[in-house]
């Protein structure tokens, strides 16, 4: 492998390294804020109209939690692809419900990190979770190169 | 295993942690959640207005003929300049920062803030109220048009300044 390889790999590491540091604590951070107001967490779920009454509350209960255990493992680097796999999946989601929130003009705040003092919902916020979705699917596909090895070989 | 499977393996193990220790928080959480919410109209409005303070239409009866108080009217601007309540002032969540120093005047002069509900479920009303607290006013009141939890006589005051029709 020549030198110019090396050091795009090292910078590809580097990149792959602050990706899944920074999700992960935004997963973290985020989870927690959540379980801290569960009440309101379920309020802002509500308000979204996308669930049956029914699984709003056990939404509220367990989403806070994953957001917390996945954003854990993404930061101690343990299990990553599937804690990617996962955190992915779950900003897919968010982006599918900001973007049908939008859509139908519904008036109500994201509850992204918290129940109040947050904005409402606008073509900002989908930019900002596509931004977050992007740094999955990166960490999803290339969290092995993260090292700064050289690719897997076919 | 293919690292696909090696991966959905582990997500299926991480959600089911999550799931057990959402469970196990929330069951000795004081503020864990029923497994079943009641989202009715009414339960809803009941949660935004568990920690914020009522007024009665009595009492904001007596207020208004002293003049010490001043309605915040949370409604969207375009339906509030078709008629505006006497005695009030339009503030949607959205303009508090515009309107923050009028607020702080306004209370600083011993005026009672009263937001204004909006309907059933008083939605902006209760957003206003969290705004407000947000940016450290704790004293006023939340007035449900008409339905106040008075027992007495309210409807005088279901509309603030509005004769009874």
């Amino acid at each position: 492998m020549n030198r110019a390889r090396r050091v795009r790999e090292k910078w590809f590491a580097a990149v792959l390294l602050v990706s899944r540091l920074f999700l992960g604590g935004v997963f973290l951070f985020s989870g927690v804020t959540k379980i801290l107001e569960p009440g309101g967490f379920a309020l802002s779920i509500y308000h979204y109209q996308l669930l049956p009454d029914l699984l709003v509350n056990p939404a509220a209960i367990i989403l806070p939690w994953v957001e917390v255990v996945c954003g854990m493992a993404l930061i101690l680097r343990w299990w990553v692809g599937g804690a990617s796999l996962v955190v992915t999946g779950l900003l897919l989601v968010f982006l599918m419900a900001l973007a049908i929130t939008l859509v139908r003009g519904l008036d109500i705040s994201c509850g992204c990190f918290s129940s109040t003092g947050e904005g409402k919902i606008s073509w900002w916020y989908l930019l900002r979770d596509f931004s977050l979705f992007a740094m999955g699917i990166l960490i999803l596909l290339f969290h092995d190169r993260e090292t700064g090895g050289p690719p897997a070989e076919a | 295993m293919g690292k696909t499977k090696k991966n959905a393996f582990q997500a299926a193990l991480l959600i089911l942690g999550s799931i057990l220790a959402a469970t196990a928080f929330n069951a000795v959480s004081p503020s864990g959640l029923p497994w079943l919410g009641d989202w009715s109209p009414g339960a809803v409005a009941g949660l935004y207005l568990e920690d914020l303070d009522e007024i009665t239409a009595d009492r904001v009866l007596v207020l208004e003929r002293e003049g010490l108080l001043v309605f915040l009217d949370p409604q969207d601007p375009m339906f509030y300049s078709e008629d505006p309540p006497p005695g009030s002032i339009n503030v949607t969540p959205r303009n508090v920062p515009a309107m923050i120093d009028e607020i702080r005047v306004l209370a600083g002069a011993g005026l009672k803030l009263v937001i204004l509900c909006d309907g059933g479920r008083c939605t902006r009303g209760m957003e206003l109220a969290r705004v407000l607290e947000s940016r450290g006013f704790r004293d006023f009141k939340i007035f449900r048009n008409g339905e106040s939890r008075s027992s007495e006589k309210t409807d005088g005051a279901s509309v603030p300044g509005k004769e009874n029709s």
